[in-house]
């Protein structure tokens, strides 16, 4: 696993993964992230549409069994161009010292289960309500949290779609890391 | 003995930032361009019709309709008759309309991480119309033309 900074003198907050020496998933080598995999990805219309359109999607199986194709791929695009424009705003923003709260903040457990029994994944929604993608992570002691990837999702649970699944699995595998390395904390005390 | 997470990295991610600062500086044009690249694949796949069958009728390589469909691609007009010349429909003309004329409410898109920020403000004619009737760009009919205002900005 190779783990980066998302900001400039960044000491908590928001950190992002790229998968390497992983037995079923590696991070495509274009890609010096997952957040630039994600970012290249959900802008992609021919990606977005061939991927609703896909068995893989879940999309005939979910709540958005009804919804047009276009009409759904066109919202995927624009919280993806909303998503990334607003990191950037924070990006901008960074010097106030905010910003890493603001981000880590947004990042919930997956389930009700998991609040009570939390093993540490995390999601993140993009829009208060309607989102169609999450962005998933890790928690990191109390303050940091290393994003692993992100979802499309139409179904209504995760194990519901093999695309989902792997993020599941991608989240295990960087927590099991974590544990084998001893890595606890990101703050120095 | 434990380690800090900040203690192994070593690097910043640099990449990403640099993209999303493009992006955002042109993002009418990727919206057009996305939007456009939709209506093209759905066309295409009611007529059955292949991004290679596609390339070989315009004349172009199978990469530079990839471009298109994955909107990478800085559209001319000199393209767009390119298109419209093979698959035998009309695209139509970009049209100037005074912004004053049209009456655009503004829409507060509520964002999960902008919502102790301030709103987004969006053109409700930009944004909030769905695209439901199938291949609007390349219809040949003037009676449909001002529902898709948006196509006077495409190219």
């Amino acid at each position: 696993m190779k783990i980066f900074r998302t900001f400039e003198e960044q000491y908590q907050g928001v950190y992002l993964a790229n998968f390497v020496n992983c037995p079923f998933y590696q991070t495509p080598e274009e890609y010096e992230t997952e957040l630039d995999k994600i970012q290249d990805q959900l802008q992609d219309p021919l990606f977005v549409r061939n991927f609703i359109k896909s068995s893989k999607s879940g999309w005939k199986k979910g709540a958005y069994k009804n919804h047009n194709l276009t009409f759904l791929a066109t919202d995927v695009l624009q919280e993806a161009a909303d998503l990334f424009d607003k990191l950037d705003e924070i990006n901008e923003d960074s010097q106030n010292g905010d910003c890493f709260e603001l981000l880590f903040d947004e990042f919930l457990e997956l389930s009700k289960t998991e609040r009570y029994d939390d093993p540490g994944r995390r999601k993140m929604y993009t829009y208060e309500k309607g989102s169609l993608l999450r962005l998933y992570g890790v928690l990191v002691g109390n303050d940091a949290i290393i994003i692993t990837g992100a979802g499309i999702k139409l179904v209504d649970k995760m194990n519901d779609t093999e695309v989902l699944k792997l993020e599941l699995d991608k989240m295990n595998y960087l927590k099991d890391w974590l544990k084998q390395e001893n890595i606890t904390d990101s703050t120095e005390l | 003995m434990e380690k800090n997470l900040n203690n192994i990295i070593t690097k910043t991610a640099t990449q990403w930032k640099t993209r999303a600062k493009q992006d955002r500086n042109n993002r009418r044009n990727i919206t057009r361009a996305q939007a456009f690249a939709l209506e093209l694949m759905e066309y295409m796949d009611l007529h059955n019709i292949k991004q290679t069958e596609l390339a070989n009728k315009m004349g172009v390589s199978a990469q530079q309709v990839n471009k298109i469909l994955r909107a990478k691609s800085n559209l001319t007009f000199e393209t767009l008759d390119k298109i419209a010349h093979a698959l035998e429909v009309n695209i139509t003309s970009p049209k100037i309309k005074s912004i004053k004329s049209s009456h655009s409410p503004i829409i507060h898109y509520s964002m999960q991480i902008v919502h102790r920020r301030k709103h987004k403000v969006i053109e409700e004619n930009m944004t909030s119309k769905r695209i439901i009737k199938q291949n609007a760009v390349l219809n040949t009919s003037m009676e449909n033309m001002d529902s898709y205002s948006y196509t006077a900005n495409q190219i």
